[in-house]
């Protein structure tokens, strides 16, 4: 991290829930809390810019959460709310300032009626949680947002289908940065004006969203389209060329199919190159995003304070 | 008939052309072309994993 915002003073790292617990329990109770606090730990070293509660974040109950966020961890969700006075547990959004830019990040998590609250959650948090509406509470908090941020990143933890829906029903979020099944995202998803992305599991990729913002305001294009397209491109060439081969390969067969195939694929690739051209030509300019998913075992070496911890818990294994 | 303009009269004519230039013969204002760069980087689901997973 250090070594990232040295090359980089602009960036913010951030959580989009499930981040402590696994969903089958250890069954040593110590172990999976002390795991749970060295996380908590590690995040907080880095300077981790907003934590969304995710539903198996509850699985050790509210108060493991308030003591982390009691320490400075800066965990946030606008629908997670105290059943008496129906007021969020935590902050529901928190604004960050880079660069002149106030970025606005909202949580939210899976509904109380939904499959994601298990029983187990349920029974670790008897009356002392009430999970609202995940729509009602982004839109909320949307609302709240207006003129006080200039671009509107969501962290859900509800999972790819339950994010499209919301980015229809609720404009005005540039990104959502989510989770819950754990995606590898290659590529993101559009909804609306919203893009949506995860980052796989277990800690094992980091998402880098790289953003150029001319105008916070104005819609965002994707720098990846113009690789995606290249790829595209660069695959149909190697089929017309494996075409070309088999066709000087075997002069005296009637190749009337081989040329129809050749034909096609050259006029799928001749359509990808107009789009390419396309997307070079207005891609350069405006807002601009690049999101790709980087192995962390490759880019990161251990930190050796985190190994301490590690090491002085006893935990020798996940 | 040929008529002197008075001195006065040449400088406040001549002053008059310069603002009438500059109010109307100015540059446009340059676009300002300011991009800020932000940098995001985005963990989920980790559920508790301390040790590297083989990627």
């Amino acid at each position: 991290m250090e070594d990232v915002r040295r090359g980089n003073q602009r960036v913010l790292v951030v959580d989009s829930g499930d981040l402590f617990f696994k969903f089958s329990s250890d069954s040593d109770g110590d172990k999976t809390l002390m795991k749970g606090k060295i996380i908590g730990r590690a995040y907080r070293q880095m300077g981790a810019a907003a934590v969304n509660v995710g539903c198996l974040d509850l699985l050790q109950g509210l108060d493991f959460l308030r003591r982390e966020s009691a320490q400075g961890l800066p965990l946030l969700s606008a629908n997670l709310l105290d059943p008496v006075t129906k007021a969020p547990i935590f902050p529901p959004y928190l604004i960050k300032e880079v660069g002149g830019v106030r970025i606005a990040f909202i949580g939210v998590l899976p509904p109380e009626s939904g499959p994601e609250i298990s029983p187990a959650i349920r029974a670790a948090n008897e009356g002392k949680i009430l999970i609202g509406d995940p729509l009602d509470a982004a839109r909320e908090a949307v609302q709240k947002l207006q003129g006080k941020a200039d671009l509107t990143v969501l962290l859900s933890d509800l999972g790819l289908p339950k994010d499209q829906m919301l980015a229809k029903a609720v404009p005005g979020i540039q990104f959502i940065l989510g989770g819950h099944e754990g995606r590898f995202t290659r590529k993101g998803v559009q909804a609306g004006m919203t893009h949506i992305f995860q980052s796989s599991y277990k800690g094992m990729y980091i998402g880098r969203l790289q953003l150029v913002l001319k105008n916070p305001g104005n819609l965002f294009k994707d720098e990846g389209e113009v690789q995606s397209l290249e790829e595209r491109i660069d695959g149909l060439n190697l089929r017309i060329r494996g075409l070309e081969g088999a066709k000087k390969r075997q002069p005296a067969k009637d190749d009337s199919s081989l040329d129809r195939s050749i034909q096609e694929i050259t006029r799928q690739r001749n359509t990808l190159q107009e789009e390419l051209k396309r997307a070079k030509e207005t891609g350069i300019q405006g807002n601009r995003f690049l999101f790709r998913l980087e192995a962390l075992e490759k880019i990161v070496p251990e930190n050796e304070d985190v190994k301490k911890w590690i090491l002085g818990a006893g935990i020798e294994r996940d | 008939m040929k008529t002197r303009l008075s001195k006065d009269a040449r400088i406040y004519g001549l002053l008059s052309a310069l603002v009438i230039c500059t109010v109307f013969l100015s540059p446009a204002p340059i676009a300002r072309a300011v991009e800020t760069e932000i940098l995001l980087l985005h963990t989920n689901n980790v559920t508790g994993y301390l040790f590297p997973c083989p990627t």
